[in-house]
């Protein structure tokens, strides 16, 4: 650590922003702010340039209809009073928090009988479902680095979505056994030309919603079998004779794949045809996938939930212990069919993520919510509770999209009077036993 | 406050202090073993009951990324295995990959009162203190994999191994790991271009060094560093027909090196590597020739990794071997390469009693076990959950305590294999003394915790309380008893308080986490830290600064000092 | 002129930098606009910039078109996520708890006179019915 004059620099910085958690950030702050982030790309400048912007400074509930600024103590018992009165509350969001708040998640969830949820579930929840019947093929980020000679990014735009993928940890990295871009060959499949597929060796435009019989297609020519159609996902067959050529002739090849796969038609039947992909091309040379996670935790929530409770995402405790069926004890099902009296949302912003009638239902109900900023979802809170962020005014554990877990620094103070996501979860939680001890 | 304890008139079972069932009182003070107690101390009424140590089990893979991967693959292990919250404990899921909650309390319920996790990859070993920090009531520690490392087959091919001693120092205080796991050395580093080692004296790819290379340096930084356990191998070929001939030459690739009076390395799950045969279909036990070999020797000990006849997971760091046992078997498979240092596999099994080479496994296990002579020397695991569940412990108690039992279960296997079998023949039969020895005393002395395992004069107070009378019951004649009483302690003690009672948990406390705050002299460490700062990001995508883990990360960190007392 | 077209909606870079002020114009900017094929663009008879309505059986809700620069990709429109396309996604998961917010079919028509909705607005209307 430098110091000049009033200024700080903090070197070796995780970022808070998308599942890269790139950790060599260089932070200069002064004066209690942030002057600027070294190796940070633009979502993560935006990030750190957001710690001012709308901020929420003090708690609030809505009384009579009107939201009244309150204290934490009031919010805090508002709070827990609606969750121990619920029937069947939705904790949801927990993707942009810390391990260590995750884990009180959990525990308030259990303690409420309700359900907790992360945005695994709108993301990469497919993918997840698709593991439990196939398993995967995959590997830590360093690996891809020192080995891949081919690298495919299906369904997913890391230039926007993932700045610094390509040049940290794949086509653009340098590696022991690959020298950087030279060594390395670039296939895009996606439905339009983007930014990535710009960079790429081989673009692959395909339909939309066609991703299952294009990789089936691959999947078929590796076991011999015959195309009997002339066109598969909008593009002549024999093309995908020539993929899986190209496939099965690398030394090391990855797939990363994104919401393109998770969200189109199919869903995690898309993911399992990748997944058997990738399995199936292993008898013949080395090849692995890894999905893209958006958020700097998300992985972080599926492994904190699922070593508390076996499960990864959409924990139901009504019963008592936990029960996992997504699209029954999902969020997004939750909401539109109107089953949840109650929730509290942390780290999200549910009301405008979420399709429409799912939102409406949302908030018809009372919604606490946790947060650092303004969002959708508060403008429509019953209480609203002002939180620091995690990554820049409070530390916490945080896992990458290959599960390498990442510790969180503290670069400055939090606005005055701001508590962390930790603090208030567990004076929400402690609330809740005395009131249900009293009851 | 009366922190004091009397267990009163049990018939104690400590093989450490040749203790053998005699009746008497045991003091508590301060979570110790002490001479006596005051007046005023809390009585437990032991009469006629089974007083042991706490259980120390040396090799249960609890915690960390792949058996939270495996837990995520296989939502429907969970599924009927649940446990509800009390207003003492938490919810939570088990059978074979429990959720950490229900493994802390699953394992107090048996009355063990110490776990290792052996296997985390140095990278993610903070995701394995998370779960070590969410498992309750047990005392733990995790064993960090250096097989693969790339950092230790440079310095080692280079025959630097003062460095590579500086290099393992700095891992363990970074990761806060205690000792030294080698699995598949070589094979995983070769995996990760999708090959593998298949003997001692092959060369692993692009690093120009030898299984024996790796396993004697490390056994040579083990001298080092004293480290309070020895090295703990995976051999290369697990779950190959016919791999006994190199477990055997592993075993002896390191004899020149062992000191007196101490082991030079241990032989993980043993069973899984002692085949005879050429392929599945002639496969035969090898433990005889195992067993032999351990018996002639003084630097080796085992573990059995007892096969139980149930679904279960197999996880392990050898990632070529689950490649090739998804290929057999067609389960799914689930896979993760970490960088610069080693892997994981995971793939869901069933064993079955009908088949034949299950059952040949199961009889390897019971058989090494009944033809090694020493019991100081071969511990009993399920290396768990790859060979069955740690709650199945009580049945291979029984198994080992009476011929009738494997008698009882031998009539429901693939009687082909029974036959080609030795055990039938084999009338051993543990008694009391050697099971506590199996399962708490030896194991805590071969792990260098001297204060557990046995409940001796300042040992931790972590005692187990059987309801079965070693003097009156025959284990041999009424295993069904002894294996009941093994389920549900009647007393768990963990530090002094009780925490089971009937089976119950009755109290929840937070265990501690052990590992080994190894050091080298200051010259040798700055040269490290040169070496380290040039290599490391060329290896890793973190950073060094977030590699290293704090001490304050661990719940309760307990540092053993190398070499020294505790 | 109107078009039969399927919405992928999805991250952009613009709508990552604004999503932590969500009530901003720069938020507006970045999320309620519809990237839109050039060749498109010409079929509907409108310019860059000028606003279309998008509707399905779930809803209908009125974007700035813009030119895409990922063309081309005829008869698919690119929308980044937010509550403004959240009005035509549907939240039938199919059983596994992924609402279908990509591969959406929709009609676009050009919106000659009317107004992209501020977010304050679109909330009023949509979830209070207002």
């Amino acid at each position: 650590m430098k110091i000049l004059s009033d200024e700080l620099v903090i070197k070796n910085v995780v970022c808070p922003f998308c599942g890269c958690c790139c950790d060599d950030l260089e932070i200069t702050v002064s004066k209690n702010s942030i002057v600027s982030a070294k190796n940070a790309c633009a979502l993560s400048q935006a990030k750190f340039g957001s710690q001012k912007e709308e901020r929420i400074s003090t708690p609030r509930e809505r009384i009579d209809g009107k939201p009244l600024e309150t204290n934490y103590e009031k919010a805090i018992r508002h709070s827990a009073r609606i969750l121990a009165e619920a029937r069947y509350p939705l904790l949801w969001g927990w993707s942009c928090t810390s391990c260590e708040a995750q884990k009180i998640g959990v525990e308030l969830a259990e303690e409420v009988g309700g359900v907790i949820d992360n945005t695994t579930s709108t993301c990469h929840g497919p993918g997840l479902l698709a593991v439990h019947d196939i398993g995967e093929s995959s590997c830590t980020l360093g690996e891809v680095r020192h080995r891949a000679d081919l690298i495919i990014y299906w369904g997913c735009n890391p230039v926007h979505a993932h700045p610094r993928h390509m040049r940290r940890y794949s086509v653009q990295s340098e590696g022991r056994f690959r020298k950087g871009r030279k060594e390395r060959k670039m296939i895009v499949v996606d439905v339009r030309n983007t930014a990535t597929a710009k960079m790429a060796d081989e673009f692959i435009q395909i339909e939309p919603n066609s991703d299952y019989e294009a990789l089936t297609a691959i999947r078929m020519c590796l076991k011999g079998e015959e195309l009997e159609q002339e066109k598969i996902a909008g593009l002549p067959s024999t093309r995908f004779e020539q993929l899986m050529d190209e496939l099965i002739n690398c030394d090391y090849g990855v797939i990363f794949f994104g919401l393109g796969l998770t969200m189109s038609r199919g869903k995690s039947r898309n993911i399992d045809a990748a997944l058997s992909l990738v399995r199936d091309l292993n008898s013949k040379t080395k090849f692995l996938i890894m999905p893209m996670r958006g958020h700097f935790n998300v992985a972080g929530a599926n492994e904190v939930f699922a070593w508390q409770t076996g499960y990864p995402f959409a924990i139901d405790f009504s019963q008592g212990y936990p029960q996992y069926n997504p699209g029954d004890t999902s969020g997004v099902d939750i909401a539109a069919r109107g089953d949840c009296d109650a929730a509290l949302v942390i780290a999200s912003d549910p009301i405008s993520n979420f399709p429409l009638d799912a939102a409406k239902n949302l908030s018809s109900i009372p919604i606490m919510t946790i947060d650092p900023h303004e969002t959708v979802t508060t403008s429509v809170s019953e209480v609203v509770m002002p939180s620091t962020m995690v990554g820049i005014e409070d530390e916490g554990t945080v896992y990458r999209m290959d599960g390498v877990p990442l510790m969180l620094k503290k670069l400055i103070e939090p606005p005055e009077g701001v508590l962390p996501d930790t603090e208030i979860l567990s004076a929400i939680l402690k609330e809740v036993r005395a009131l249900n001890r009293g009851r | 406050m009366n922190d004091e304890l009397i267990i009163r008139n049990g018939i104690v079972v400590d093989p450490a202090n040749d203790i053998d069932r005699e009746v008497m009182d045991i003091a508590i003070r301060g979570g110790k073993i002490v001479r006596k107690a005051s007046p005023s101390a809390k009585i437990i009424d032991a009469s006629g009951m089974l007083v042991m140590p706490g259980g120390v089990d040396i090799h249960s893979h609890i915690a960390g990324s792949k058996t939270n991967a495996a837990r995520v693959m296989r939502p429907e292990d969970h599924v009927r295995d649940f446990e509800r919250k009390t207003a003492l404990t938490r919810s939570g899921v088990g059978h074979s990959i429990p959720s950490t909650f229900t493994t802390g309390y699953r394992y107090a319920r048996m009355g063990y009162t110490t776990v290792i996790e052996p296997a985390t990859p140095p990278m993610k070993t903070r995701h394995t203190h998370e779960e070590l920090n969410d498992i309750p009531i047990i005392d733990k520690a995790c064993f960090p994999l250096f097989g693969n490392n790339w950092h230790v087959m440079e310095y080692l091919e280079k025959g630097d191994v003062d460095g590579c001693a500086a290099y393992i120092a700095w891992m363990l205080r970074s990761t806060k790991g205690y000792a030294i796991k080698i699995v598949n050395p070589g094979g995983v580093e070769a995996w990760h271009w999708g090959g593998n080692i298949r003997g001692l004296d092959w060369e692993v790819p692009n690093f120009g060094i030898t299984p024996r290379e790796i396993i004697r340096g490390l056994c040579k930084v083990n001298k080092i560093l004293k480290l309070p356990h020895t090295i703990h191998v995976h051999p290369n070929n697990l779950g190959k027909p016919g791999n006994y001939l190199n477990t055997i030459k592993t075993m002896d690739c390191v004899k020149d090196l062992a000191e007196e009076g101490r082991a030079a390395i241990h032989i993980t799950h043993c069973q899984f590597t002692s085949f005879k045969g050429e392929d599945w279909s002639t496969l035969r036990s090898g433990a005889e020739e195992i067993a032999n070999y351990v018996n002639k020797v003084k630097h080796v000990t085992i573990d059995m990794g007892q096969i139980i006849f149930t679904a279960t997971t197999t996880m392990t760091a050898d990632g070529p071997f689950e490649y090739i046992l998804h290929q057999l078997q067609g389960r799914k498979w689930h896979n993760t390469d970490v960088e610069a240092e080693t892997g994981a596999g995971i793939v869901p099994v069933v064993y079955k009693r009908k088949n034949f080479v299950n059952t040949t496994q199961w009889a390897i296990g019971l058989e090494l076990a009944l033809l090694v002579k020493d019991p100081w020397r071969i511990y009993m695991t399920t290396d768990h959950p790859n060979a069955g569940p740690f709650t199945a412990y009580p049945r291979v108690i029984s198994w080992l305590m009476s011929k009738k039992a494997r008698e009882n279960t031998m009539k429901r296997l693939n009687q082909g294999a029974v036959k080609k079998s030795n055990l039938p023949s084999l009338d051993r039969e543990y008694s009391f003394a050697e099971m506590a020895t199996v399962t708490r005393a030896a194991t805590a002395r071969a792990l260098g915790l001297k204060d557990k395992g046995h409940l001796g004069i300042g040992a931790d107070a972590d005692v187990s309380i059987y309801g079965v009378n070693p003097k009156e019951v025959d284990p041999s004649n009424d295993y069904r008893a002894v294996r009941k009483a093994m389920r549900r302690a009647a007393y768990t003690i963990k530090e002094g308080e009780i925490v089971v009672r009937d089976g119950e948990i009755v109290k929840v406390i937070e265990g501690k986490t052990f590992w080994a705050d190894a050091r080298v002299p200051d010259d040798m460490e700055m040269k490290l830290q040169s070496e380290l700062s040039e290599k490391f990001q060329d290896y890793y995508t973190i950073q060094a600064e977030n590699y290293v883990i704090a001490e304050d990360y661990l719940a309760r960190s307990a540092p053993i000092i190398p070499g020294g007392t505790r | 002129m109107e078009l039969k077209a399927i919405v992928v909606t999805g991250r952009s870079l613009a709508q990552g930098r604004a999503k932590e002020k969500k009530f901003t114009e720069e938020y507006r900017q970045a999320v309620a606009i519809c990237e839109v094929d050039p060749d498109d663009l010409a079929s509907l008879g409108i310019q860059a910039g000028q606003n279309v309505r998008l509707a399905n059986s779930k809803g209908s809700i009125v974007l700035k078109a813009v030119k895409s620069s990922q063309a081309p990709h005829r008869g698919i429109v690119f929308v980044a996520y937010g509550p403004w396309i959240n009005v035509l996604t549907d939240s039938d998961s199919d059983g596994t708890g992924m609402p279908t917010l990509k591969g959406i079919e929709a009609e676009v028509e050009p919106a000659p006179g009317e107004e992209v909705q501020d977010l304050r607005g679109l909330l009023r209307k949509n979830l209070m019915g207002r």
